[in-house]
């Protein structure tokens, strides 16, 4: 009785698969962010219910948690969600679902036997939208908008390794512009229009980045 | 010397073999469930048991793999009767191996995402898979349930760096266990430290004790 109201009352995401993962349990916090009452859910199977969890790690992670006893961790940075919850309660958010930081565990009866796994769903929109700004303000010049230096050194290292992995062709063309010569043309007191208007008018390609490299 | 690091001092012989035979027993049942859940047979070396005082620990961990110059670490604490931290080090290039060994189904998430963050992800999530196989078994076998704290990751770092002395006890002693481990697949290998905190020491004993009467 008392751990009903808990389970009702936390603010945390908890569902609770049988071992054919079945949904057994959906607290209020599911219901609120889903918009589906527990009775629709409950004794359906979560992956038809919500087909975006039939990933190899999801099913992989259920299995350790049953064979195991394991403990699975979902992590924001990666997965963004496990449930897609709209999000529309966050200023300035470019994440179209809710971002969440999920674990699943094991449940066992009285013999030790695990019949169940729980998972709790926590939301991180608003941690993940300072971290994204953070990101941006780190990568992006703060006069211009335009990628950094910094951006282009992280951005040639992971395109670089996932060259290597996948063994495709990697080509860079890097097209040298002197911002200078713009300078000197329009005068001191356009150059912040200059900057900003420059970027409309370069003309990048798909996949292509126009950045400071100085 | 204090009263805890006396009784681990007195870890018999036999109870070390004991032990040494129960690990054996978990990880080859973990080894085969492994195969199941990760899609790759692991291969777990006889596990090896050394009792040992903590600020020793560093300087062991370093001697085992060295061979490797870069590691990565996939720290996990577990908690249950029987306490401790689980050190999974992974020889260099296993993380960018291991997504490779995972992408045949996981393509589409592996082909856009940053590769550092897929990186440390996936080791965290095969770490934690294997950690918790190994625990888990022995857990089981002791009669005892283990949660674990979410992982921690440490990708491509030298050994010397990687392996730092600072947040040891000094006053402690571990029994550490070690095993080397190869995914079939991938060309993937390493080594599990379980360091057992010497407040398990007494239960682990009783437990031990326990499991070796069923035999008799």
């Amino acid at each position: 009785m008392i751990l009903n109201q808990i389970f009702d009352a936390i603010n945390l995401g908890i569902v609770i698969l049988d071992t054919d993962l079945k949904i057994q349990k959906w607290n209020r916090w599911m219901e609120i962010h889903s918009g589906i009452e527990a009775d629709e859910v409950v004794g359906k199977h979560a992956l038809e219910s919500f087909p975006n969890l039939d990933t190899p790690k999801f099913i992989r992670s259920c299995k350790s948690v049953f064979s195991f006893g394991n403990f699975c961790f979902f992590s924001q940075k990666l997965h963004g969600y496990l449930f897609p919850f709209k999000s529309s309660s966050y200023v300035g958010s470019e994440f179209e679902y809710m971002q969440q930081s999920c674990a699943m565990g094991p449940l066992r009866d009285e013999n030790n036997e695990i019949k169940y796994l729980f998972i709790y769903v926590q939301d991180v929109t608003e941690v993940a939208v300072y971290e994204q700004k953070l990101v941006e303000m780190n990568m992006r010049d703060g006069l211009t908008g335009i990628y950094n230096r910094r951006f282009m050194d992280t951005k040639l290292n992971e395109e670089y390794f996932r060259h290597k992995r996948y063994g495709r062709p990697f080509s860079i063309v890097i097209i040298w512009t002197s911002m200078r010569g713009l300078y000197s043309e329009i005068g001191e007191f356009e150059n912040f229009c200059c900057y900003t208007e420059y970027r409309l008018f370069v003309p990048v390609w798909r996949g292509g980045i126009l950045l400071h490299a100085s | 010397m204090d009263t805890e690091a006396q009784s681990t001092q007195d870890f018999s012989d036999e109870e070390v073999e004991i032990l040494q035979e129960i690990m054996n027993i978990a990880f080859g049942q973990s080894a085969s469930d492994l195969a199941e859940v990760i899609d790759t047979q692991v291969v777990l070396a006889v596990p090896f048991i050394k009792i040992m005082q903590v600020p020793e620990l560093p300087v062991y961990i370093k001697e085992n793999v060295k061979k490797y110059k870069q590691i990565s670490i996939v720290e996990q604490k577990f908690w249950g009767k029987l306490k401790g931290d689980a050190l999974l080090i992974f020889s260099s290039g296993s993380g960018k191996a291991l997504i490779k060994m995972l992408q045949s189904d996981d393509r589409q998430g592996m082909d856009t995402g940053p590769v550092d963050i897929l990186e440390r992800e996936t080791l965290m999530e095969v770490g934690n898979i294997l950690i918790g196989a190994c625990v888990g078994k022995l857990a089981e076998l002791l009669h005892d349930i283990v949660t674990y704290t979410p992982p921690l990751v440490l990708v491509e770092k030298e050994y010397e760096e990687a392996i730092t002395s600072g947040h040891y006890d000094p006053e402690k002693t571990a029994i550490v266990l070690k095993t080397d481990f190869l995914f079939e697949r991938g060309n993937v290998s390493g080594f599990l430290f379980l360091v057992t905190s010497n407040e398990s020491i007494k239960w682990l004993r009783d437990a031990l004790k326990i499991f070796i009467e069923q035999y008799e």
